[in-house]
């Protein structure tokens, strides 16, 4: 207690002198950094509507400040002031054991635009401490107000700019944008369905989602959130957030529309005060206007047979996945068309018939995908092809059409041909288990070998053989004419005789002949006279044993021998007779003569 | 040789040309094999020709060609083991399986009567023909027994000659062909504007019944009819 009381006159003396250094050095610090301000401007947006109120804040920053007075604002012919407020902030930081104070002071100011145009806010001056500083100009570009605007309620300075009452109408809605009004059946078309609004949106959700009948929609994109962008539409400024993107493919022609579609919103009537966050807020239905689209149809002529249903442009490739196959297994041809269109509506491309083929419907599949410019990818077509027998197999080429909306007119695209061999097939190997041996395959027996010489046979019959058939008939009639002749002869006799008469006859004179030249009369006339008789005999079948001369007569008339000549016979039979009997009676006898006259009468009996 | 032939542009004679088609086909050329025995055809129907002309058109897959030519080789020599082989190979490969199945009995009959060409059954006929007629009018005339059981015999003979004659006149009568087309559909009137009744495949043997225009009436065996275009078919004896 003594030792405090006798301390403390020197303990108050310290006291004094620390807080002196300490006020000292604080004032140094003060001084030293007292002058180094940081002063800016900005606006909370660059593009405003004519007489719409805007905000310019002018930030001051610095450390220690102690009292910063109001910047003075230039000259604003372009706009007029409609009230300002400031706001003061400080935080303090301690950074490596030093401490600091930092110093915000934003002075806000509502404007509003007077022209339209690009407008400039000058550069803001602020004098402190013996230092000017300025701000760096702001450029405004001013746009045509909104219908139905309010006109801006000029607010006293030092109060918040008063919250103008926005009509909805015009102001947000939902916009429905085709990339192409008049499109081919097939040609996809991309919609961007979107939300435009000029009101702070804090919620919202569909309430008629787009069902899009009449088309084959492929998703692009799907918003899970609004996402806002400034844009400019009809002059106006618009916060726009997409919400889908689709390609559309329309099915059939006419004119097709897309049906309206609807969303309710949640709208936040605040102003842009942002550091309001107490806003009144209004909810909403927004029904955007349906959307007509025009299909064409695909033209009719000068359309391909080979046309698959394939609108767009497309390549094609087609391979086989063998080249040989055995036991009659199945190779697949597979034909892929890929390009940009609608690739999922290609039909399948007809394969030519083939014999001997038993080619499956295919597989198909396809891989398309939707992106910003339509729809791209491929459709693959997997035949299977299964040989009936065994050979060598070329599948013709393959062609499909489509159609090229670009430039209005339908192409062909060709692959192939393709080859392939098949041995083995099950259905050509007669397997001979009877003998035991073991048949490996089969095959035609090979060809004939060389020749020295072409055996060259017509195809058509012969003629000759006709030539013996008629000789074979006149051979059997004759054979028949024949029998019936020998048998006639040994029937009758009369029939006999005569036949045989002429050659007796013949036999006779020559032998008569003989004797004449003998110069045997006596027989010769007896010989010639057997011959007359016996000639008559044979000729006329008459008995000519002891024939009487009136018996002659009478033979020849009933003949019917010509007189003459029945009279030279008289006359031969006499002479004769009387050659023979009674040689004395006839004078002049010349049996040559007789001879000849017989000969000659008896030719012509 | 006959390459050397035709690389000088000289045209080959039937025999040179059908030598070369061996070659051609030795060598598995049987593309070229087909040109050349069809050039050997100009001397006119040789057996072997038209045989060796199925076989190269069977190794180009040609089916219908083939059993045509098989088919004339066989009207010319019948009893060749090889042609009948090479017919039924082919006839087994062709798309339309011919469902009517012949009788047994039809069969034999069938190769009873096919045993001569029809040229030979011809001559045999008309030669067993005549010696029949000699015995008969020996017989005629002499009256052995011997003569007429000899002619009784060669008339026998001459009688199956005449048999087969007759069937191979009736089989091209009934104007066979075959079609010679991959594939092609039978209609049911002359005009491609009819109803298609019945496809065909390359190799199916039918008979024309009719001819209108462009388009031949046709039968199929057992199977039913209708017309089609003349260019799809060839028929088998022209």
């Amino acid at each position: 207690m003594k030792t405090l009381a006798r301390l403390w006159p020197a303990l108050d003396r310290a006291v004094f002198i620390a807080t002196a250094v300490l006020l000292a050095a604080i004032a140094v610090t003060r001084v030293a950094t007292a002058g180094e301000l940081q002063f800016s401007a900005s606006v909370d947006q660059t593009t405003v509507g004519l007489g719409e109120q805007f905000q310019v804040t002018l930030t001051v920053q610095g450390e220690d400040m102690l009292s910063v007075p109001a910047p003075a604002l230039p000259p604003l012919p372009d706009f007029s002031v409609l009230g300002s407020t400031s706001s003061q902030s400080t935080s303090i930081s301690i950074i490596n054991g030093q401490m600091k104070k930092q110093a915000t002071v934003n002075f806000i100011y509502v404007l509003s635009a007077k022209h339209l145009g690009k407008a400039t806010i000058p550069p803001c001056k602020l004098a402190y401490q013996g230092k000017n500083y300025e701000s760096q100009p702001i450029e405004i570009e001013v746009v045509k107000a909104a219908q139905g605007q309010a006109a801006p309620l000029p607010s006293q300075p030092g109060m918040p700019p008063s919250r103008a009452q926005v009509p909805l109408e015009g102001n947000l809605y939902l916009s429905v944008i085709p990339s192409r009004k008049t499109v081919y059946v097939g040609e996809p078309v991309t919609v961007e369905v979107s939300l435009c609004t000029r009101f702070q949106i804090s919620n919202g959700g569909w309430a008629q989602m787009p069902t899009f009948e009449g088309f084959w929609a492929e998703k692009i994109f799907d918003a899970d959130k609004f996402d806002f962008q400034r844009r400019t539409i009809d002059g106006k400024a618009y916060g726009v957030s997409l919400l889908k993107k689709v390609a559309l493919v329309p099915l059939s022609p006419g004119v097709t529309a897309i049906k309206p579609m609807a969303m309710n919103v949640v709208v936040a009537q605040s102003s842009r005060d942002f550091f309001d966050v107490f806003g009144s807020t209004q909810t909403a239905r927004i029904e955007s206007k349906p959307v007509t689209i025009n299909v064409l149809p695909l033209p009719e002529n000068g359309r391909p047979k080979e046309f698959t249903g394939g609108v767009g442009q497309f390549t094609m490739t087609a391979s086989l996945d063998r080249a040989t196959t055995t036991n009659s297994d199945p190779l697949n041809l597979t034909v892929r068309m890929s390009g940009s269109g609608n690739i999922r509506m290609i039909g399948k491309p007809e394969l030519p018939a083939m014999a001997g083929l038993k080619i499956l419907d295919p597989e198909t599949k396809d891989d398309a995908h939707a992106s910003g410019d339509g729809v791209r990818g491929s459709k693959a077509f997997r035949f299977p092809i299964i040989p009936q027998s065994d050979g060598k197999y070329v599948i013709a080429p393959i062609e499909v059409a489509y159609f090229d909306p670009q430039s209005k007119s339908y192409r062909t695209l060709k692959a192939g041909p393709f080859e392939f061999s098949a041995s083995g097939s099950a259905t050509n190997a007669p397997l001979t288990e009877a003998t035991g041996l073991r048949v490996l395959g089969t095959d035609i027996n090979y060809i004939k070998p060389d020749a020295s010489a072409l055996a060259v046979t017509s195809m058509d019959p012969p003629w000759w053989p006709n030539l013996l058939y008629l000789l074979s008939l006149g051979m059997v009639g004759s054979a028949l004419w024949y029998r019936g002749h020998s048998e006639r002869l040994m029937s009758d006799r009369g029939y006999a005789r005569k036949t045989r008469s002429s050659g007796l006859v013949k036999q006779r004179l020559k032998q008569a002949e003989k004797l004449l030249r003998k110069h045997d009369e006596k027989t010769f006339y007896a010989a010639l006279t057997q011959a007359v008789i016996g000639y008559l005999g044979d000729r006329f079948n008459i008995e000519t044993h002891a024939m009487t001369n009136e018996q002659l007569r009478a033979a020849l008339d009933h003949n019917q021998v010509r007189p003459e000549t029945a009279a030279a016979v008289i006359e031969i039979v006499d002479e004769c007779e009387i050659a023979r009997f009674s040689p004395g009676m006839l004078e002049h006898r010349d049996p040559r003569r007789l001879f000849e006259k017989t000969r000659d009468t008896l030719g012509r009996i | 040789m006959a390459t050397l032939m035709l690389v000088l542009g000289v045209a080959l004679t039937p025999l040179q040309a059908y030598n070369h088609g061996n070659t051609l086909y030795a060598q598995k050329d049987y593309a070229a094999a087909v040109s050349a025995y069809e050039a050997a055809l100009e001397a006119g129907t040789v057996a072997a020709v038209h045989y060796n002309l199925g076989n190269a058109l069977f190794k180009t897959g040609r089916i219908g060609r083939a059993i045509l030519n098989y088919r004339r080789a066989r009207y010319l020599d019948p009893r060749d083991s090889d042609i009948a082989t090479n017919l039924n190979f082919a006839r087994s490969y062709r798309v339309d399986k011919m469902l009517a199945v012949p009788s047994p009995l039809a069969r034999v009959l069938d190769d009873v009567f096919h045993q001569l060409s029809r040229r030979g059954a011809a001559v045999l006929a008309s030669v067993s023909c005549m010696l029949a007629a000699l015995l008969l009018a020996s017989w005629i005339v002499k009256r052995w027994t011997a003569l007429a059981i000899a002619a009784s015999l060669c008339a026998l003979v001459a009688m199956f000659g005449l048999i087969t004659q007759q069937v191979w006149a009736s089989e091209i009568a009934e104007r066979p062909a075959v079609i010679v087309v991959p594939e092609v559909s039978a209609l049911s009137g002359p005009g491609e504007e009819f109803k298609q009744i019945l496809l065909l495949h390359d190799g199916t043997e039918l008979r024309i019944r009719e001819a209108r225009g462009d388009y031949r009436l046709v039968q199929i065996p057992g199977s039913g009819g209708g017309w089609v275009r003349k260019d799809a078919l060839e028929r088998v004896y022209r």
